[in-house]
């Protein structure tokens, strides 16, 4: 599978979101895991939703297998398209439990079968979390919430997944443990999956490839050796970072100060 | 052996156990305001006569079948038909401040009956009986078709739906306003009666065409139980699991309408059931609409049979307007459960 984004143009009215991006991934040689970053308000969340298929007006822009989503049944993009979005702010009287099975629940029947209760259970268990199963969204914090949505946004498998800030709640245990999951599934199911995050550190640490969204376009795309450096992070960032490696070898990126 | 998925079933059971348990209750307050005014009727010849056997006093039937009977199904009609609305409008607006009226369908109706009882004008060109209920009803559906036509000019999002509501609510009560003063006297009492809420218009006629709406709109609801409660996960969540979020708010949005412009334009404004009903029902089994509608419904028709056999006993001899009693009944109820429930209210 490959999705491929071409020529994308998006704005709001006269406010320019994104111009002329141009990518494209495959998971041919495995899954693999995409970092977006770039500073605040250069469009990473835009991103995500056009490329889940929120927006009418670059569908064309958006390919899924040389086939443009405005081409494509809707089911057939939420069946191979998943997404967390950045804002859980939900108040509804639900359950964590009864939210993830409502993943299985858009286009079917009345009845709950047993086996969607099962993959629904097994999920909780996958990530640990069955201790929040059966409380309520609105008792729960936000990196809990973070956590449940994940379960419902892992829960189907599917080839695309679209993250956006999942761990931005979360405490320091949590983020890594949240990117440990986000990796395993995205190998084990052969994912391309984006995720959208301000933390470099967890992008060197989990990424593959870093795509960098500047001044509402596409600056570089790369594996992180090939764009985390000095330079960059001034151009970028306008910081004066330190990179160094761990005694474990991973790479860490310590802002020093503001340029 | 423990599981998840016990949990939620064992939990689904209890839900069930707790419509049962409310629909029991309902049926008995239905048979206790049958057998309630001004001539007394015995609780079990209630029954006997409901179970198709004959009563020792043919003149207790009639007054049963004729008069009570209608009067007790149409105030479950609209607890029903009223909670419905609410929790979907509630739900579709993502409001917890939303009742059946919040898009201006009572301000509508208030109006259509105002022009009817005040200049004799009628919208249908029917006259006599009907004619204020006929006006009521167009006037509701009007509003709702222009809160639609701005929503659709704009984007179908709660906030452009409830500020062009709240624009048709203004305009509706300034032009009753002026009505109100060109109105003569006894044109007055009844515009004002007429917006308490009665349930004295209820006849056989009256129930056939609320029985048939409510079967006209009952398989969307059961179609949509999953869809409406992926909406209240938010439209970015809805849209990624692949509801297609505004088609959904508009076909609800038309749903209600029929539903409480039905209701209003036959029993006038019976406030706080389409607020109050959903928020209890809320609390007590979440919001998995296939729990959560049916036991709205039942809580509306309950709400609604207790405030009816109220309106009858307060007074001895008079029958107090209902929409009154819903309101100084259900608000140091509502009060009672807001502040038990301090952090989550809706």
């Amino acid at each position: 599978m490959d999705i491929l984004v071409n020529k994308l143009n998006f704005s709001y009215g006269s406010n320019v979101i994104l111009k002329d991006i141009n990518f494209s991934f495959n998971n041919n040689d495995g899954g693999k895991v995409i970092g977006i970053i770039g500073p605040n308000g250069t469009g990473k969340s835009s991103l995500i939703r056009c490329m889940a298929g929120f927006h009418k007006d670059v569908k064309q822009n958006i390919l899924i297998d040389d086939i443009a989503y405005d081409n494509m049944d809707k089911k057939y993009i939420t069946s191979n398209v998943s997404y967390l979005p950045q804002s859980l702010n939900i108040n509804a009287h639900l359950t964590a439990f009864e939210i993830v099975l409502l993943a299985y629940k858009s286009n079917s029947s009345y009845r709950v079968k047993d086996d969607d209760l099962k993959n629904v259970s097994d999920i909780f268990k996958y990530l640990s979390i069955e201790h929040l199963a059966n409380k309520s969204i609105l008792e729960m914090s936000g990196g809990q919430k973070q956590l449940v949505f994940l379960a419902k946004s892992l829960l189907f498998k599917k080839p695309i997944m679209l993250l956006d800030e999942p761990t931005s709640a979360l405490d320091i245990y949590h983020q890594i443990k949240m990117m440990k999951l986000i990796a395993k599934s995205t190998y084990e199911n052969k994912s391309i999956t984006f995720v959208a995050l301000h933390d470099l550190n967890l992008v060197s640490r989990f990424c593959d490839e870093v795509m960098v969204l500047h001044n509402s376009t596409i600056r570089n795309i790369g594996t992180i050796d090939e764009v985390f450096n000095k330079t960059f992070f001034k151009n970028v960032y306008n910081m004066d970072c330190y990179i160094g490696k761990t005694d474990k070898g991973n790479i860490v990126i310590q802002a020093e100060d503001i340029i | 052996m423990y599981s998840l998925e016990q949990d939620y079933k064992l939990s689904s059971k209890n839900k069930i156990i707790k419509i049962a348990f409310f629909s029991i209750l309902t049926l008995f307050m239905f048979i206790l305001d049958i057998s309630t005014g001004p001539l007394p009727i015995d609780f079990y010849d209630v029954i006997k006569l409901m179970l198709g056997m004959d009563l020792s006093n043919p003149k207790y039937a009639m007054i049963i079948t004729d008069v009570r009977l209608p009067s007790a199904l149409m105030a479950i009609l609209v607890g029903i038909f009223l909670s419905l609305s609410g929790a979907q409008m509630q739900t579709i607006l993502n409001n917890p401040m939303a009742d059946p009226f919040i898009l201006g369908i009572s301000s509508g109706a208030s109006l259509g009956a105002g022009l009817a009882i005040v200049l004799g004008f009628s919208a249908f060109g029917v006259a006599g009986q009907y004619m204020i209920v006929g006006n009521a009803f167009l006037f509701a559906i009007g509003a709702s078709c222009i809160v639609y036509l701005i929503s659709k000019m704009r984007s179908v999002t709660s906030e452009t739906m409830i500020l062009a509501g709240i624009a048709i609510m203004f305009g509706c009560s300034a032009i009753l306003s002026i009505l109100q003063l060109l109105a003569t006297e006894r044109a007055l009492k009844m515009l004002t009666f007429w917006n308490m809420g009665s349930l004295t218009g209820a006849n056989w006629f009256v129930i056939k065409l609320f029985i048939i709406s409510l079967i006209i709109v009952l398989p969307f609801f059961i179609k949509n139980v999953w869809t409406l409660t992926i909406l209240r996960l938010g439209d970015e969540n809805a849209k990624s699991l692949g509801v297609s979020v505004e088609s959904l708010r508009i076909r609800v949005l038309f749903i209600v309408s029929l539903l409480s412009a039905v209701a209003v334009s036959f029993v006038g404004t019976i406030g706080f059931i389409g607020l109050v009903a959903p928020h209890i029902a809320r609390l007590m089994v979440g919001e998995e609409q296939r729990f959560f509608i049916p036991l709205t419904a039942v809580m509306g028709a309950f709400i609604l049979m207790c405030t009816s056999y109220l309106s009858k006993i307060i007074i001895p001899g008079m029958i107090l307007p209902i929409g009154v009693i819903t309101s100084v009944v259900g608000l140091p109820f509502f009060m009672f459960m807001i502040l038990k429930n301090k952090k989550n209210v809706f």
